[in-house]
């Protein structure tokens, strides 16, 4: 049977390694027939949000600009949801960060502790908090 | 008793003793985590009845680490089953 496991990430990108754990260790668990949440919280509600392009130059020299990028899980994220990853967020750490308003991307959805957390918890084998 | 480790500070075995008590506990260590993998801290494990080691691959290798003999290193499809395999797991 199916066993589910329920991630709180609660650092962004570019802190440490821990979305990048985090979205490695979903993708492991999908793949092998379980389910996964993952509940975005503190600075991991970061990764939620449609990034905006900036165009021009971005005075950043090319190899940093490869390594930043490689270590964005934003589309990572996109493709667990297609995968059947269930990924919401805090509304509440993202009103602080002052980015409730900003569209989600791909299957990510607004959530609450009292609701969409606790379903989460109630509903898994196993529950890990990856973060600083 | 599967504890998660992400994190290299010290203060681990403070809650690895308090957490666990005296259970057999196993250690899952990632990213930074994976420093405890090494010599140096394994005579502090065994008196807090740690039983198995394990340590991501690639955390490990990036880090040009050398694990001690009671350490297995594994990947996340191998992560993606111990985590399932025990009764308790603790993310510390």
């Amino acid at each position: 049977m199916a066993k589910t496991l329920t991630i709180m990430l609660t650092s962004g990108a570019a802190e440490n390694e821990d979305a990048r754990i985090a979205v490695k260790l979903a993708k492991a668990v999908l793949a092998k027939g379980n389910k996964v949440n993952i509940y975005l919280f503190g600075n991991g509600v970061n990764l939620s949000k449609v990034e905006t392009p900036i165009t021009g130059d971005l005075h950043i020299a090319q190899n940093l600009v490869e390594h930043i990028e490689k270590n964005k899980v934003i589309k990572d994220l996109i493709e667990l949801g297609e995968l059947g990853a269930n990924i919401s967020t805090c509304h509440t750490n993202e009103h602080a960060r002052g980015i409730e308003a900003y569209p989600y991307v791909g299957n990510i959805q607004w959530g609450d502790i009292g609701g969409t957390f606790t379903k989460f918890l109630m509903t898994s084998d196993v529950f890990l908090t990856i973060g600083h | 008793m599967l504890f998660f480790v992400n994190k290299s500070n010290p203060s681990l075995l403070k809650r690895l003793a308090l957490v666990g008590g005296d259970e057999d506990k196993i250690l899952l260590l990632v990213g930074d985590g994976v420093c405890f993998a090494t010599e140096f801290w394994q005579e502090q494990f065994e008196n807090l009845n740690v039983e198995e080691i394990y340590a991501e691959t690639d955390a490990v290798q990036e880090r040009n680490l050398t694990v001690c003999d009671n350490c297995k290193t594994v990947n996340f499809d191998k992560i993606a089953d111990l985590i399932f395999d025990e009764e308790q797991v603790v993310s510390l």
